[in-house]
């Protein structure tokens, strides 16, 4: 019976600390501005070098890492995070199975100007580590690409 | 009447009340009637004669646009709104637009279900679905582009494109 | 035959919005843009050419290097004039370039001011004329001998006469539209319409005879 009830609780332990995990994601934020200065890449953005030099980015010859940081969502309640553009408000929704050995990850992802103004809301599903991409808004400079990559351990 | 104000009137350069002037004019002068009636039949020769000529010379004229198109420069590689314009029409795969009448103040949301989003072009790892979108201001593009990432190989891009944008590419 | 063409006003807005979307992809490099801008324009670019310089090759000439000179000087484009007054000022400039390179012809264009005074001076008459040529002369415009006579009494014109001839009768241009293309006032255009009609029906008289005399047969 101990071997069973203690079984029992190891089996508990385990999917308690799953679910735990399952319950936080956590999201990588980068802000970039594209134009045409011909000053190539920015070497802070190394890792998604793969996606800039792609259409429709390879439009563009200048990538400026302009802000970047890490972002903790707790399942289903939102977390702010700010922007240079206004703020960014992320709904960590769901976790589905892994596909491909990788887990897909369903979030909300709200974007607000300067003026506290929603300007866009979407709700995404998406491979853990695979960076989803919001571009197209003018800015100073050019033109504001934010880049979002979340895991779910 | 001058004759230059007859030939004003033969070219539809007096007002109506010049016109009308000139008309009532005619109306009493034979003399002034056989001089339009003069300047109209020069009128149809010569734009007869070139006319003619243009005719003649059509097939050549035709030519003529091979010899200029071989001595035009080469077309310049377009700025980057226009290069990503080509790319839309290529990579488009599912569009949801949520465009905001900034007047009417509402959103128009598009929710789409994640199984009717056609499936990425790689086919695996899957590619991100968007599965609602909602723009205020303007409007959002889906693109799905192949990235030649190893680890994604498509690239999933929602693509905001202002109102007020001029170049925009949709 | 076609008439001196009238635009109405709506006609012409549609054309003028058609051409400036035109004239920007040309700006951009569009090639097709501008395969459009000379399909629009090429016969009556031809038609100017060919009035100034009277040969068919060197008016071909004209027409190529005209449209050269378009799309090279189209960033230049202010939009400011409708793209045929800018065209045809083009046309008109490389016309009157290939007629004073032009070692074969030895006559000098006179100022129009001279060559009024003169043809005013020698004629002693300053006025149309009433009569009207012997029949329809042009209905007959095919015939060889008939167009060989027109064309002597155009080669008798100056050029800019027979330019603005040729934008009046044939394009049925306004006088403030050829003012911009030839860069001159609207007074000088009603007199160079003025001499060149008066030129060319008593050149015309001297050749086919006034209504009622045998001269052609």
């Amino acid at each position: 019976m101990m071997t069973v009830a203690k079984g029992v609780v190891v089996v508990a332990l385990v999917l308690g600390a799953a679910r735990a995990h399952a319950q936080t994601a956590q999201c990588v934020v980068t802000e970039i501005v594209a134009s045409s200065d011909k000053k190539g890449l920015d070497p802070r953005l190394e890792r998604l070098k793969a996606k800039l030099v792609r259409p429709p980015f390879s439009a563009w010859d200048t990538f400026v890492l302009v802000g970047e940081q890490s972002v903790s969502a707790e399942r289903l309640k939102p977390a702010t995070a700010p922007l240079t553009q206004g703020t960014l408000t992320l709904l960590y929704k769901d976790k589905m199975a892994a596909q491909g050995g990788r887990a897909r990850l369903r979030f909300g992802v709200d974007l607000d100007n300067k003026q506290g103004r929603r300007s866009v809301s979407t709700v995404v599903a998406f491979d853990a580590g695979d960076p989803l991409l919001i571009a197209g808004e003018p800015v100073k400079g050019g033109t504001y690409i934010l880049a979002l990559g979340c895991t779910a351990p | 009447m001058k004759d230059e104000d007859l030939l004003r009137y033969l070219d539809g350069e007096l007002s109506p009340r010049e016109a009308r002037e000139i008309e009532a004019a005619l109306a009493g002068s034979a003399e002034a009637r056989r001089k339009l009636e003069a300047m109209r039949q020069l009128r149809e020769m010569v734009a007869a004669r070139i006319e003619a000529e243009v005719d003649d010379a059509e097939e050549q004229l035709e030519a003529s646009w091979r010899k200029i198109a071989a001595a035009l420069p080469e077309p310049r590689r377009p700025g980057p709104w226009g290069r990503v314009r080509d790319w839309f029409e290529a990579y488009r795969g599912h569009v949801l637009t949520g465009a905001l009448a900034a007047a009417a103040g509402a959103l128009l949301a598009l929710a789409v279900h994640p199984g009717r989003i056609a499936a990425s072009p790689s086919g695996s790892p899957e590619a991100a679905v968007v599965e609602s979108l909602e723009v205020s201001d303007g409007s959002g593009t889906i693109l799905q582009i192949p990235s030649g990432d190893g680890d994604s190989p498509v690239t999933t891009v929602i693509w905001l494109t202002p109102d007020t944008s001029e170049d925009a590419p949709i | 035959m076609n008439k001196a063409r009238e635009r109405p006003s709506i006609q012409q807005d549609d054309d003028d919005d058609a051409d400036a979307a035109l004239i920007e992809r040309c700006r951009a490099g569009d090639h097709h843009a501008f395969r459009t801008v000379f399909e629009r324009y090429q016969r009556r670019a031809y038609a100017l050419a060919f009035g100034i310089v009277r040969n068919r090759d060197e008016a071909l000439d004209v027409v190529q290097e005209a449209f050269l000179k378009a799309f090279r000087s189209v960033a230049g484009f202010a939009g400011n004039a409708s793209i045929y007054t800018w065209l045809y000022r083009i046309v008109m400039n490389v016309a009157i370039d290939h007629k004073r390179k032009d070692a074969r012809e030895q006559k000098v264009d006179y100022d129009d001011t001279i060559a009024h005074l003169e043809e005013e001076t020698s004629s002693g008459a300053a006025e149309l004329s009433p009569q009207l040529l012997r029949g329809d002369p042009a209905k007959e415009t095919s015939r060889r001998e008939i167009r060989e006579k027109i064309d002597d009494a155009l080669a008798r014109l100056s050029d800019n006469h027979r330019a603005v001839l040729v934008m009046r009768e044939i394009d049925g241009l306004s006088y403030d539209e050829m003012a911009k293309v030839m860069k001159c006032s609207k007074g000088t255009i009603m007199s160079r319409l003025f001499h060149a009609r008066r030129n060319m029906q008593r050149h015309l008289l001297d050749m086919l005879g006034p209504d009622g005399d045998e001269v052609v047969s």
